[in-house]
């Protein structure tokens, strides 16, 4: 059935959004083959473009996973919601080295059969086959008897984090825990396993070179997904009429925190079920003018994105993009990461400016504008992480309580959990852009819970 | 200066995605090839939002960086959808679904948006079957039904295949295939 409906032009990348008369009626994208800047026109503009993890450098998104199409939409004028709510996914293969450029997401349905372990002993360093099992903590089988290694990922995250902080770590790197399948083993036998996991564990092997069926798994927590995103209304309309997002793209569903297996949903959800009603709303109520891509908003949008590539281009300078991003990766991942603190916080806000400043005098960008050019998007990409990032630090700064993946060290109940602030806190908050330089407007929808009542959340 | 609203609808959470349905204008039928939108985005979001546009005769232009919807992100996903189905008769429901979403994202989201999540979600895998898709990249595997990991309710997890597949809903984009012309 190929109706012709949907033309699909692929190796476009958007840099920017097309607003004309206060509707949002087009983008402009590069043709990444050609180099050519090209404008795509309609009466609506619905952003399907994932979430912005690889702000903080690593994470286990795709290396070109990027957040410059909500950024562009930011500076004209739609809200940014939540966006210091980000998920570190406790189950990711650990980094082996400093120039690695992703990590690798072990399924968390690893946790149904897996047994998470450290050393009782500080320090402990012999191999995992060696600790008798009388010296083992399954730590999260003796903090959370009821949920044990299936609690939720922000929790099972910042244990382990607090496992190797504590100095319990293993592997070369100190910075992992074991991930066991031994007792799994023993109680179905290889078979079911294989079955069941056959190939993460093909792949755990081939990225490790350690066998999974005979020794423990290593893992740590990682970037892994983004909560925050474009502030939406319940039409997933952002406050740019005629702009909508779905998908990871936008703020709407998971709070502050989310649950497995509901990303999927999530996006389709919106793609099938809800966004074809409420469009079809606003292209019945609203006017339109009409509008050529030679008319004035398209070729002053056109105008900024060829301004901005030329200044990237010009810089000439001597250190690739990608050092800049590994650098603002550190400050975000060791500030701005899962326990964050008004200290940290405070010196990320002072640092990222720095590391932009440096990246706009010395960012080198090789080749031409006009051709197809790698350096080029990524360069356009981190210029965009670094002023995210900003933002992401500033909205952590500002909420002072600990809620899902956002941890405020200084809000957090006696046994070390996420100690919420419902009285001052309960609200999106979502960022609005004020010009460059300038700190952003924040405005707070609040939340009411008719239904369900909050309380401390308790995966004991 | 501006001013957000949230237009959640009024009345109980049960019945307030059906009557805002209701509510919305509809664009006449005839009217829909008059209108085009601009998607940018290839994976499960925009190309099920692609597809579902596209179906309803509107104009789709479809934008992505990659070569190929097939390399996005959420096509890749190892995990799988929830869905309160039930078929084991351990207790899910939607009701749930939106209990255990409010409260694992710590009461930071919307209960009416996570209602409406919970409500729609129990169609997706009908959709994607009635579509044509099959799961997984082979197609004798549609979906099995799985433990869920941390939420309450062990078997609401539907996997695309009984192994945790690093390939398990390829096929989704192949739906906006159907209608796609490539540039």
């Amino acid at each position: 059935m190929d109706a012709g409906k949907v033309k699909f032009f692929p190796r476009r990348e958007m840099l920017d959004l097309v607003v004309a008369d206060g509707q949002a009626r087009g983008i402009v994208a590069r043709n990444m083959v050609t180099g050519a800047l090209e404008t795509y026109q309609g009466h609506a503009v619905v952003l399907a473009t994932g979430g912005y993890g690889n702000t903080w450098y690593l994470s286990t998104m795709a290396k070109a996973s990027n957040a410059t199409a909500v950024w562009r939409a930011y500076k004209r004028g739609a809200c940014f919601g939540n966006p210091c709510f980000a998920q570190i996914h406790p189950t990711c293969i650990p980094q082996s080295g400093a120039y690695q450029s992703k990590l690798t997401l072990m399924s968390e349905s690893l946790r149904n059969d897996g047994r998470i372990w450290v050393p009782k002993k500080k320090g402990d360093t012999r191999p995992p086959q060696d600790i008798p099992e009388n010296e083992r903590d399954y730590y999260l089988e003796r903090l959370y008897p009821s949920f044990g290694n299936l609690v939720p990922r922000d929790v099972a995250s910042r244990r382990a984090k607090e496992m190797c902080d504590n100095g319990y770590g293993v592997g070369p790197t100190k910075l992992a825990v074991y991930l066991d399948f031994g007792d799994a083993i023993k109680r179905n036998g290889r078979h079911w396993i294989e079955e069941k996991y056959g190939n993460l564990f093909d792949m755990y092997h081939e990225i490790t070179n350690e066998d999974p069926y005979r020794l423990p798994m290593r893992i740590y927590p990682a970037i892994h997904y983004t909560m925050g995103g474009l502030w939406v209304d319940y039409n997933l309309m952002s406050n740019v009429p005629g702009l909508y997002v779905i998908g990871e793209a936008n703020f709407s569903d998971h709070g502050a925190n989310r649950l497995g297996a509901s990303a999927l949903m999530q996006g389709l959800a919106d793609g099938y079920f809800i966004l074809p009603y409420t469009i079809g709303d606003y292209l019945a109520t609203e006017t339109f003018q009409s509008l050529k891509e030679t008319d004035e908003p398209f070729q002053r949008t056109t105008k900024d994105v060829t301004e901005r590539i030329g200044r990237l281009l010009s810089v000439r300078g001597k250190t690739p993009a990608d050092d800049f991003h590994r650098e603002l990766g550190k400050v975000m991942w060791d500030n701005v990461g899962m326990g964050r603190n008004k200290k940290g916080l405070e010196a990320a806000l002072k640092e990222i400016p720095k590391i932009r400043n440096a990246f706009w005098k010395d960012v080198k960008v090789v080749g031409t504008a006009d051709s197809l050019n790698s350096e080029l998007e990524r360069a356009g990409r981190v210029a965009d992480f670094l002023e995210l990032s900003e933002l992401i630090a500033r909205d952590a700064l500002h909420r002072q309580e600990s809620c899902g993946g956002h941890f405020r060290v200084e809000s957090q109940t006696e046994e070390g959990e996420a100690k919420r602030d419902d009285r001052n806190f309960t609200y999106v908050a979502a960022w609005e852009y004020a010009g460059d330089g300038k700190v952003p407007k924040l405005h707070k929808e609040p939340l009411k819970f008719d239904y369900v009542k909050p309380s401390q959340r308790s995966y004991k | 200066m501006t001013k957000l609203n949230s237009k959640i609808p009024v009345g109980p959470i049960e019945k307030q995605w059906d009557s805002h349905r209701f509510n919305l204008k509809l664009v006449n039928a005839a009217n829909k090839r008059k209108y085009t939108i601009v998607i940018v985005g290839t994976g499960l979001a925009g190309s099920s939002a692609a597809a579902s546009l596209a179906e309803l005769g509107y104009n789709v232009l479809l934008v992505s960086y990659h070569e190929s919807p097939r390399r996005a992100h959420s096509i890749a996903a190892q995990g799988g959808i929830n869905a309160p189905k039930n078929y084991s008769n351990d207790g899910d429901s939607i009701y749930r679904l939106f209990y255990d979403t409010v409260k694992g994202g710590d009461y930071r989201a919307r209960e009416s948006n996570v209602y409406r999540l919970a409500q729609v979600s129990g169609n997706i895998i009908d959709q994607c079957v009635a579509q044509g898709v099959p799961f997984l990249a082979s197609t004798e595997a549609c979906w099995t039904i799985g433990p869920s990991g941390e939420h309450r309710c062990p078997e609401r997890f539907t996997h695309a295949d009984k192994r945790d597949s690093n390939c398990s809903l390829v096929p989704i984009p192949h739906s906006a295939g159907r209608w796609m012309r490539e540039r």
